[in-house]
This record gives structure tokens, sequence and C-alpha cells, in this order.
């Protein structure tokens, strides 16, 4: 039994330094170096943000290459970094044309990865290059901002590594205004609510079915089946009921069953918590099946939530969920919700999407509780 | 003084802080004095009650104030010995109470004070004070409950009287207390009248009453009354198997008392616990809330709770130990039977019978232990394989089932509605007796008797007159919910393939098949209800999820346990693609039966698959021609999403459909879903199956069908206001589904059709995506269409819907519950 507080997120710095060191060269990880920057990204204040920044940065440098393959875009192609930059009005850009004003505006209306660079010039880094140090003491944080900034060391990809021949050609022009956008970047030292604002937010969460009518269990997650990677669960294990209002606490006892359909279970572990849902990691928790049950304290008597199943297993087809995480962006966290969804994976893909920053339609997602 | 004990109301109730503390002490010192013509007293009565009034939330203050305020001396002096003379009529009452008199005293003194009551009740009217006279109102409403419960041997017609009468004086008395603003004087003539809706079997009047008690009594700071209520709350949520009530009412119980609970609350709450087969948690509850052991009745009490808890527990040597406490030094049947239980649970059914014979001869027992003695000699000799034996003990024990069940529905006390009286099979003598004697049946060579004892001992409401009122009710109703083995030949004759029903008590079960030809085959189902319940739930949770090997491993796994190899094989005789009418009973009727793989082929690719709950007729009905059709749904102003597919479903549903009727959206009103529950032809509703805002606390699940304005048709109602449908179509999530009352079944928008008269139901086992529903719907109905019979496009539709893409939780959710 380990259970651990309700949203590890929240704490105050990394505990994993050698992950932090690995974040500059995230993309040549090896795969099991990289999961578990991911896995350890997932509830760190510090690398998750950093981690998803320079994913960002990873997607505009392919999106250019993408783009300037296209001989047409839809609205035409992707304006050059520079001019979405003046677009945005980011620190020192140049006034745009009225002409060119109203083409981008049109282009922006169907390309989401130039609107998000545009919200993203459009807004003032808050803060200095380091992500973990904290501002010195006298920092004139706007001259700073106003300064013109340095180029600093990028993450760009080894080509040896992933080939990609249409990009080889294409890359190194869009390497300088790439360089620019990563700088700025990386200025941005802390992700929070602003962050969700700068992504796209319409249909990157799985759309929610419609039912005709059902409240649903009391227990919501997890259920079916939870994603092992190396033989572990992907994420921590969140634990979920529906809340009752005049609860005041809850206790959950967790079995590991035999495999059979009637096999034994013997219980692993027991805890108690104050709300409604609570995260396991306790090494009990490997490959296989396990049920769950979850009690309300309620006036000094406990009330019987239901018992619920699931099954942590590894999946043959995780390579999908591995090119849908090398991705970037809103295509990126579109890509692994709908695989995570397909396959069943709903509480991972709840964890998966703690991960994105807070956005009103994430927020929607996550406060979704099973229709049945 | 009456009033004065009522006025410790007064007491620690809503005003807080110091100030309303000692207005309310100088309130309730002043009251009396000033009914006694104090002056000061008056003076003083009257300014604390305007403070109470003002500051503290408590107007009821000053009306009590005003009322005598607005008195002379003598019409003050006259109510003072008014309510002497009643308070005098309660004291004997309560003192014969505590003294224990017997039957015949009872008899003799009540109808006495009674009489005295309802004098001074008549004299008290005619008084300027009148609130005196009801005091003596209310009293003898008190006393006439008292007689009606005490007296079982009473005439019908003496206790129809009593309890007319004692509601009538409620009534008055209520209203009286309401009209003097007399808040704290209302408790007591409230709870009663709760108790006696209750006692009638109006839960939901019942229910109020009590709820507007506790609420008063709270406020008044009159916790005993709070208590009561909850009390009486926990009685109809119970009455009505609401288990979610009767955790509710528990827990306001012990926030009554909180730091020391009350032993009556650990025993409820253990008992509910070891109801709902949490044994573990029951144990460690009543360990952790023994009572001390200077509460000599309550400790022996709990010995025999723990002692039956350590019994379900199987922790033999500690249900000895407890059961032996409990029955140290008194007589109590409850004890001496579960020692006998003990014993046969320890395979010495000799010393049980020896236990009983010896220990039970001298004392008087009731129903419910007259008909557990007779089961456990039954069950004694049962496993003794004296098999002639078993069979007259357990059928007697059923005998007296049933006459309880029949006493308590012909009287005057119970419920219009027959089916809404107390389950006695299900909740007092239990599943068990009915696997116990259906085995012996089936082990004697009559497995077609089996069957017989099976469907009739299960799901009774089914087949009970719904006619309201107690003299029709006892003209037509009881007889119909008895059955014969003919009948249960005339049913399976109506399936090519027979029938299977099932029983399963606590632990084991008996499945019978009846073929056609009217050959009965019966095996053991080796599982009990816990067991099977949480595998029918593994089940449902991989029908929801994407691990079809896991789902199939589950399927064959419960067909090897439902259909064992007697019934395998009897079943592996019949032709492919005959209709096999299945009557799940218990857990098993919310599986997902059609999916179950028998000989590696899913039940519904075998058979064409029929369910129902049980038998709701003597004799099966033939199908009818449908009249005309009406569609009805997609209601505008939904508490919930909107449904796009379900206007879609319906208008094309009503293109095809010459003559149909047609109501969407705004025109989906209650008045237009009750119009079409009367036409008898067929019903297709595609809406929201939600919760109603308030649980009436009946049988049926707080669930309905939603309507225009987000209104809700509940299933009561529905079981009310529909009559006989040939075929109704529920296209809502999870209307198969309902509260489960145990031998009664699954109680919710389904069956409530089926208990009206509808001959064919298609509804749904889970909540059903909209998309899904609506491609069902078109396909079923197309198939109607096309000359399938219901079961058969039932069968289809649901193949069409795997075909096109939906999920296994979408698709094998549909199902008919029917005699087609």
């Amino acid at each position: 039994m380990n259970p651990v507080p309700k949203h590890p997120e929240h704490a105050s710095e990394c505990v994993r330094a050698d992950l932090a060191g690995d974040l500059i060269r995230w993309d040549e990880l090896d795969f099991r170096r990289r999961v578990e920057l991911e896995t350890h990204a997932t509830t760190c204040p510090t690398c998750g943000p950093a981690l998803a920044l320079l994913r960002r940065a990873d997607a505009w440098l392919n999106g250019q290459g993408r783009h300037v393959q296209a001989a047409h875009f839809e609205a035409g192609a992707c304006p050059d970094a520079e001019v979405l930059y003046d677009y945005g009005q980011g620190p020192g850009a140049n006034p745009l044309p009225e002409h060119r004003r109203k083409s981008v505006d049109a282009h922006l209306l169907v390309c989401a990865e130039c609107r998000e660079l545009v919200t993203t010039l459009a807004s003032r880094p808050p803060s200095p290059l380091l992500l973990d140090a904290p501002a010195e003491p006298g920092f004139d944080r706007q001259a700073e901002l106003d300064r013109p900034s340095e180029p600093v060391p990028t993450p760009v990809r080894r080509q040896d590594r992933r080939p990609a021949p249409a990009r080889r050609w294409l890359w190194i022009p869009a390497a300088a205004a790439a360089l620019v956008l990563v700088a700025l970047g990386l200025w941005w030292r802390s992700v929070s609510a602003n962050d969700g604002d700068r992504l796209v937010a319409q249909g990157i969460f799985p759309a929610e079915e419609v039912l005709r009518g059902g409240d649903g269990a009391e227990l919501y997650y997890p259920r079916g089946a939870v994603l092992a990677l190396d033989g572990r669960p992907w994420h921590a294990t969140t634990f979920e009921v529906a809340p009752r209002a005049d609860a005041q606490g809850y206790r959950w006892v967790l079995f590991a069953r035999d495999g059979a359909a009637l096999g034994a279970s013997r219980e692993i572990a027991r805890w108690k918590t104050a709300e409604p849902n609570t995260t396991f990691t306790g090494a009990e928790l490997g490959l296989g099946r396990f049920t769950w049950e979850a009690w309300a304290l309620v006036g000094g008597l406990e009330v019987h939530l239901g018992r619920a199943d699931f099954h942590v297993r590894a999946d043959a087809a995780a390579d999908g969920l591995l090119a849908a995480l090398e991705l970037s962006g809103d295509e990126r966290a579109r890509a692994v919700l709908v695989w995570l969804h397909d396959r069943g994976y709903l509480g991972d893909a709840r964890a998966f999407a703690r991960t994105l920053p807070p956005t009103p339609e994430r927020d929607a997602y996550l406060a979704r509780k099973p229709g049945r | 003084m009456l009033l004065a004990l009522l006025l410790t109301v007064w007491q620690g109730g809503s005003p807080t802080g110091e100030p309303c503390d000692s207005q309310l002490t100088t309130f309730r010192e002043a009251l009396t004095p000033m009914r006694m013509g104090d002056a000061e007293a008056r003076r003083r009565t009257l300014e604390s009650a305007e403070f109470l009034a003002v500051a503290c939330g408590r107007p009821e203050c000053l009306a009590v104030a005003k009322y005598y305020a607005a008195l002379d001396a003598d019409a003050l002096a006259d109510g003072l010995a008014l309510e002497q003379r009643v308070q005098t009529v309660r004291g004997e009452f309560n003192a014969a109470y505590d003294r224990g008199i017997d039957l015949a005293e009872w008899r003799a003194a009540l109808p006495t004070w009674i009489a005295e009551l309802d004098a001074l009740a008549d004299s008290g009217e005619r008084q300027p004070d009148w609130t005196a006279g009801l005091r003596a109102r209310s009293t003898a409403a008190r006393l006439r409950i008292a007689l009606v419960k005490l007296d079982l041997e009473l005439a019908p017609e003496a206790r129809n009287a009593l309890v007319v009468r004692a509601g009538r004086d409620l009534d008055q008395a209520l209203a009286g207390f309401e009209r003097a603003g007399q808040l704290g004087s209302t408790l007591e003539p409230r709870w009663l009248s709760a108790r006696l809706a209750q006692m009638a079997g109006a839960r939901s009047d019942a229910r109020e009453s009590f709820e507007r008690c506790a609420t008063d009594a709270l406020h008044l700071g009159v916790p005993a009354y709070a208590i009561y209520a909850q009390e009486g709350l926990l009685g109809v949520a119970r009455d009505g198997g609401d288990l979610g009530a009767e955790e509710r009412a528990l827990a306001a119980l012990a926030r009554l008392t909180p730091g020391e609970q009350t032993w009556s609350v650990t025993r409820e709450w253990a008992t509910l616990l070891l109801s709902a087969d949490h044994t573990r948690e029951a144990w460690d509850y009543l360990e952790r809330h023994a009572p001390s052991e200077d509460a000599v009745a309550d400790r022996a009490d709990w010995h025999f709770v723990a002692g039956a808890a350590a019994l379900r527990a199987r922790r033999l040597d500690a249900a000895r130990t407890h059961l032996a406490a409990a029955t140290a030094g008194r007589a109590d049947a409850g004890a001496v039977l579960m020692l006998a239980r003990l014993e046969l649970v320890s395979g010495r059914p000799e010393a049980a019978e020896e236990l009983i014979e010896s220990s039970l001869a001298s004392i008087d027992l009731d129903f419910s232990a007259e008909a557990q003695r007779h089961a456990l000699l039954g069950e004694a000799a049962f496993v003794q394989g004296r098999l002639p034996r078993a069979r007259d003990e357990l059928t007697q024990a059923l005998a007296v089932a049933r006459s309880w069940e029949a006493f308590i529905e012909r009287s005057p006390l119970s419920p219009a509605d027959p089916r809404a009286a107390t389950n006695v099979i299900g909740e007092w003598l239990g599943v068990h007796s009915v696997a116990l004697l259906a085995s012996t049946h089936a082990r004697a060579g009559d497995p077609l008797e089996a069957a017989r004892v099976i469907e009739e001992l299960q799901s009774r409401g089914l087949r009970r007159s719904g006619t309201p009122g107690a003299e029709l009710r006892s003209l037509a109703g009881l007889a119909s919910a008895e059955l014969t083995t003919d009948d249960l030949r005339a049913w399976a004759a109506s399936h090519e393939a027979g029938l299977v029903t099932w029983v399963l008590g606590a632990d084991f079960g008996v499945v019978v098949h009846v073929s056609s030809a009217g050959r009965a085959t019966a095996a053991r189902v080796e599982l009990g209800r816990a067991e099977l319940a949480d595998l029918a739930r593994r089940f449902e949770e991989a029908l929801l999820d994407t691990d079809e090997e896991w789902r199939g491993t589950l399927a064959r796994e419960l067909a090897r346990l439902l259909f064992p190899e007697p019934v395998a094989n009897a079943l592996a005789a019949e032709r492919d693609d005959a209709a096999l009418l299945c009557l799940p009973h218990g857990v098993i009727e919310g599986l997902a039966l059609e999916r179950v793989e028998l000989a590696s082929r899913a039940l519904e690719d075998r058979f064409v698959l029929s369910v129902l709950p049980g038998l709701v007729a003597p004799r099966p009905r033939a199908a009818r021609p449908i009249a005309r059709w009406s569609f009805l749904g997609a209601p505008s102003g939904s508490r919930a999403r909107e449904l796009p597919s379900a206007r879609a479903e319906l208008e094309r549903l009503a293109a095809n459909a010459a003559g149909s009727r047609l109501a969407l959206g705004d025109a989906c009103t209650r008045e237009a879903l009750l119009a079409a529950l009367t036409d008898g032809g067929a019903l297709h509703i595609a809406t929201h199956a939600l919760r109603t805002g308030l649980d009436a606390g009946g049988r049926y699940a707080p669930i309905g069908l939603e309507v225009a304005g987000g209104d809700i048709v509940g299933a009561d109602e529905l079981r009310r206001r529909a009559g006989a449908l040939e075929l109704v179509v529920l296209s809502s999530c999870a209307s198969a589904h309902g509260r489960m009352l145990d031998s009664e079944g699954l109680h919710g928008i389904a069956r409530a059709f089926l208990e009206a008269g509808a001959r064919d139901v298609v509804a749904t086992l889970r909540p059903v995506g909209d998309r899904a529903a609506h491609d069902f719907a078109l396909a079923f109905q197309r198939r109607l269409a096309d000359g399938d019979s219901r079961a058969i496009a039932v069968r289809g539709a649901r193949r069409e819907l795997a075909a096109g893409g939906h999920r296994a939780a979408d698709w094998t959710a549909f199902r008919l519950l029917g005699q087609d």
C-alpha cells in the first residue's frame, strides 16, 4: 500500500534531477528512457511544462517543413515566421500592411499551428530563461523582456536518428525562425492557465458519448483496461468515485485477482482519504487483473459505493501510442487521446489529459463521469 | 404539564448564542405561570417570545404566547385542567406499558382510556382554549393505533374503524395545532400520522410526514422526535426495499446520536451490511460498537447479531460463543434458530433438529419464527437425505410465509396496491428455502414440480391483481399468484425449445429446463448469490470493455454454472433457432444471458430468446396484431443532453407506420404519454430515462421517462396509468433495470409496463448510445414490418448493430422482455 497525495503535480520541485537533465535531448533518448521521462513529466511541475514547450518547438519545426512541401494550403501557404511574429504584435514587432493582415486572418482560420504560434508570439514571455532558477533580486523583468533575445541551445533533432528526406532541405531555412521561437519559448518559465489559452482547444478531446439517460456507476476509474509499459502502469493509477456531499471521507480496498473467471482474490492494499479520488503507486500494481471497492464514511457509517475490476495489461500495439507521443501540440494530444480511447484505456486518457495545460475543454473532459 | 414537557422543545433548538438561550429559558419558565394567571409572567412570556421571533428565528414562540395571551383567566384555567386529565391518562398508559400487562388487560384498559380521551376531546372543542382538546384527540389516536397493533384478533371491521378514526383525529389535531401556531405540539400527531400511513403502505405520505417531523424536531431541538422520525424513515425505506434510503436514514440516526452510537443504530447498520453480503464490514463494525456490559438487553442482542455475522463469515467458534451468550438465561426464539443453523453449517443436522424440538417447544412463535423453524427442519432433513420430510417441512415453511403474506395483504391496513405488500418470502424467509424445496423435488425425481415451485414463489407481484381496493382484491387478487404444473406445461409448450427457470439462494441454486413437450430436467447451480452477483458484475464490465477474449472466458464460465450438464444436454437436443423462454430470477435477471456461451455459441445464436422476470400470468397470451403505433420522444427542454438521433428515429418510424400518432419535442408531454398508455396498441418511446426528483420509497427505482419541459413520468405512475399494451419499445437507458427486491426481481420502467399488462417490452440492460438506439429501433421496426416475430426482430436488430460497428456495450443492451 502506498497511496500518494491527490495532486502530486502540485509538488514544488523536481525530484528527478537525472531526468530533468535529459530534457534538452528529450527527442534523442532511447525508448525506455523516453517513456520514463514522459511518465515523470506527467506529474512533475517543472519538467512537464518544459517538455511541453520543447515539443511545441519541435512541432513547429516539423510543421514548417510540411507546409513548405505543400504547394498550396487550403487558405494559402503558411506565412513566414517573421510575418506571424509581426501579426502577433510581439515585442519589437513591425506593423503589417492591412492587406497582409487580412490574408493572415484568412489563413489562421484554417491553420491551427499558425494560430497557436501567433498566440504564443503575441504573449510576452513572463520569466527568464532558466527553467528552475527564481528571479534574481533586483531583476528588471520589463527591461529584460524588452532586450533582444539571444539564441540559446536548441533541442534540434539529430538528423541521423530520424531521417526525414523531405525536411533535409527544408529545415535549414526554417531553423532561424525556429530558433527565435524556441528562444522565446524557453523564456516561458511557468506553464499555467495562460498556456492553456494558447492551445487550440477545439477538437482535442474525444466527444462525449450521448446516452439516453443513465446515472452511471459510483465507481468511476480505473475501469476496464489500464495500460502497462515495462510491466508497470503507464501512469500512476488514480482511483475516482462519485463524490458524496455528506461524506466525511472514503475508504479504498484493492484486491489482486488470479486471472480466472471465478478465481480467488487477495487484498493487497487498504487505505483512507478525505477526497473522492486517490492515486496509488504501490509496487503491488503490476500486470494482472484487480478488483477495487470504495466506501464513503457518512455520519460515522461506512456506505458501500461499489466494486469494479480493471486489468493492467501490456499492449502489443503500443507503438501506435509512441508514434502519437512523437507528435506535438494539439496533434499530439489528439492522437494520444484517440489511441487511448479507441483501445479502452480511459483512465490512462484521463491521466494524460491531466498533463495537458488547463483549458475549459480539458477541464470539461476531466469533469465527465462515465455514463455507464 | 404536557405542554411544559413539549416545551422542552425550546431547549437547544435553532436559536444560537447566549441571548437566545437566555430568552428561551425565560420563555419556558414563564409560560406555565402565565397560563395560571400570573400577570408578570405574561409580560415576560410576551417579551421573550418577541425577542425569540425577531432575533432568533423562532416565530412559533410568539404564536404560542399570543394564543395564550388572548385568553382570559378562566379559559386558561379550564385548558390547564383538561390538559392535566389528558396527562393522567397518558401516565396510566405508560405505566401499564412499563409494567408489561398482558393482552387481556390491554383489551380491557385501552377502550376505557380511549373513551375517556374522546370525551375530553369533545368537551375541549367547546372551550376557548381548544388546543387542550386537541391533545386529547392526539392521545386517543395513539391509543387506537396501539390497540390495532396489539390485538391481532380484532375483526377486520373493528380494525378498520379504529384506523379510520385515528386518522381523522390526527388530521384534526394537526390542523388545530397549526392554526394555533403550536409547532411543538404537532410533533406527536405528525409522527403518528406518518406511522399510520406507513402501516397502510402509503409510503410516500409516510415519508413526507416523517421528514417533516424530523425537520421540525431538529428546529425545535427535540432530538427524541427526530430520532423517532428517522427510525420511521428507516422503516419506510426497508418496506420499499430502498437500500439507499435505508443508508441515509441510518446515517441521519448516527448523526443524531454522536459520540457513542446507540445500539439500535448499530444493530440496523450491521444488519444492512449483512444483508448486502458485506460480512467482514458487518463484523468489524459490530466489534467497534459493542454495547457496554451494563446494558444487559442490548448486550444480549449484540451477541445475537454478532453471532449471525460470525456464522455468515463461517467463523463457527465465534458464532457459537456469541449465540450461546445471546441465549444465556432466556428463551429467545431467534437465537435458538440461529444456533440450529450453526449446527447445520457445522455438519450436525441431527443436533439442529434436536435443538429446535427441545428449545422451541415452549416458546410462542410468531409467523417469522414459525416459518424459520419449518425451514430449518426441512433443511436438516434434506442434508440427511430424508426427502419426504424435507419436502413437507419446507412446504410448510412456505405455507406459513404465504399465510403471513395473505394476512398482511388482507388487513385493512394493507396498501391499496397488493404488490406493495411486504415481500415475506424474499425479505423474511429467504430465497434459500425456495431453492431447498426446488432441489428436494428435483432430487425426488419431480423436476417439473421444482420448476413450478421456483416460478410460483418468485416474482409473485407480476401475477397479482392490480385492481385497487380491498374488496376487489380479496375477491379476485391473490389466487392469481399461484401456479399449477399444467400452467408450466402450457408456458413451455408455447416456445419450441421450452423454458428455463432458475432460483438462486445464498449458497446454491437450481435450474430447470422444461421442454415444449413438458419434459423437465433439473440441475444444481453450484454457486451462491453473492459469488454469482460478482461474476455477473465482471461480465457486465467486460461487455463495456474491449477485451473480447476475457468476455469469452466469462461467458463460458457463466454457461458452465448456469447450465450444468443435464440442462445443457437437454438444451443441446433442441433445434437450432428454436424459441426459448428464459425466466431469470435474482441476480441472473440483470445478466446479459443472450451472450452466455453454451457449447461455444452465444445463447442468442443458438436460440431465439425471450426473457421474462417470471411468469406474468397462469397461461401465456397469444400475440395480437398491432392496431396502432404511438411514437413519442425527443422532448424539448430536456434536463439532460439533447438526443439528436431520437427525433430522426421517431420521424422515420412514424412515416412508415400508417395511422400512427407522433408526439415530438413540445408535443411530447405528460398528457400525450399518458394518453398513449391506454390506447391498447403499441408504444415506442425514445427519450432519456432519468431519476425522478423524489424517491417515493415504493418498490420501483426512482426512475422514469422524460417528457417535455424536463418532466418525468415515474415507473410507479407508469404502472398505475398504463393499460395492457401489446408491445412497448423503451428506447432509453437501462429501462430493463431497477430496484432489486429479493424473490421479486428488478423493479423499473420495463417491470412497470409488464405489471400493467404489456405483453412484450423491448428494453435495455444498461445505458445506450443515442445513435445506437436509433439504429436498433429502425432495424427492429423494419424487421417487424417484414414479418419477423418480435423476438426474431430483436435478435436481428442486435446483429445489425454489431455488424454496423457499434460497441458491444450498445448492441448487447437490447432485450425482449415478453412472451413472444
